[in-house]
């Protein structure tokens, strides 16, 4: 069996870092970390083994790869994160060998040296919103029953009429619940250096009101956890969860925004 | 710099069983972080980012309890072909009690 190994790019932190959580820290596929240092920066960064012949994109698309896999990425960031100041790279960013890492530090350099400013001192925070389930407005509300056979549906006009007016008043509280987002979104921007709405998993999920991240400066924790419990108990029919403090993964955009 | 706390929702609490407060982040809260954002420069070995995306969101669903994902009224992967079976039978991959935000002790 083929063995394909590459370079796995966690973060790039300021060159001299100390971080002694960092000391034995299990990398993906549980290898050691390193530092590869150029242009001011270090890499940190270790070897990936990947056996067999699958290409890297298979393994992503196997759960059970990838579960342990993310959870060491995130392991190694964190670490190095209670240190200092740090830029964690997406997920499976892997390059052939320390040369290319150092390559890519010297074309990326002085973004990376700004991304290193922008996050330090802070942290991110991520809130998200839902309603409470025995208050929601799209819970109260039985939908139309069903068609009585099986199968694919073969609606009939008193089912559509009734699906129409549930489609309505459904809007009207997916509009409500939307404006409540945005409002608590402002509030939540306001207490923290910058802010971004998480679309990949919210644009699915027909009732989370708001999932974002804020970056927020060490100093003003206690009071951007304080705004998140107010406008909780401003809105008794929403539930707002916020987790942190986390690497600024959401505040590091290299080059041009995707679009 | 200053060590965070590892379970940084002991420090909460407000009157009226307030639930804000931080919680430990679970499998889905990392994925969601470290397969969408991060630094995007093309690695050596070029990976499909569309997809990976896509896998997130599938992910994020069986990581939640089923309870809890339909509490939050998701229950749109109980009619993908490609999770049901996978999500009856393991409905747990890992709910909340993975490693904190800050990552201790995972």
């Amino acid at each position: 069996m083929a063995e394909q190994v590459g370079t796995w790019l966690y973060a790039v932190v300021p060159d001299g870092v100390a971080a002694p959580d960092a000391d034995g820290v299990a990398g993906v596929g549980g290898g050691p970390v390193r530092l590869v240092r150029h242009a001011r920066v270090a890499a940190v960064v270790g070897a990936v083994d990947l056996p067999g012949d699958r290409p890297l994109q298979k393994y992503l698309e196997d759960p059970a790869w990838l579960e342990p896999a993310a959870r060491a990425h995130h392991r190694v960031v964190a670490a190095y994160f209670r240190a200092g100041p740090i830029v964690p790279f997406r997920l499976a960013t892997v390059y052939r060998d320390d040369q290319r890492i150092r390559e890519v530090l010297g074309e990326n350099g002085p973004d990376l040296e700004a991304a290193l400013g922008t996050v330090a001192g802070r942290a991110e925070w991520g809130v998200q919103a839902h309603p409470l389930a025995a208050r929601s407005p799209l819970a109260a509300r039985p939908g139309p029953a069903p068609p009585t056979v099986t199968g694919p549906p073969r609606p009939g006009t008193e089912y559509l009429l009734g699906r129409r007016d549930q489609q309505s008043s459904r809007e009207a509280a997916r509009q409500e619940l939307a404006a409540a987002g945005l409002r608590i979104h402002r509030q939540l921007a306001e207490a923290a250096v910058a802010a971004r709405r998480h679309t990949t998993t919210a644009g699915r999920s027909r009732r989370v009101v708001l999932n974002a991240s804020y970056l927020v400066d060490r100093g003003r924790r206690a009071d951007f956890v304080r705004t998140v419990e107010r406008l909780d108990q401003q809105h008794p029919g929403l539930r707002l969860r916020v987790t942190g403090p986390w690497p600024a993964y959401s505040f590091v955009a290299i080059g041009p925004e995707p679009a | 710099m200053r060590r965070e706390p590892a379970q940084p929702q002991a420090r909460a609490g407000s009157p009226g069983g307030a639930l804000a407060r931080p919680e430990p982040a679970n499998l889905a809260d990392v994925l969601e972080r470290v397969l969408d954002k991060g630094v995007v420069i093309a690695g050596d070995i070029r990976v499909n980012l569309v997809d990976i995306e896509l896998l997130t969101i599938r992910i994020r669903l069986l990581v939640a309890s089923v309870d809890r994902a339909r509490e939050m009224g998701i229950d749109w992967w109980e009619r993908d072909p490609m999770l049901s079976s996978q999500a009856a039978g393991r409905p747990r991959v890992a709910a909340d009690g993975g490693p904190g935000p800050d990552g201790d002790h995972g």
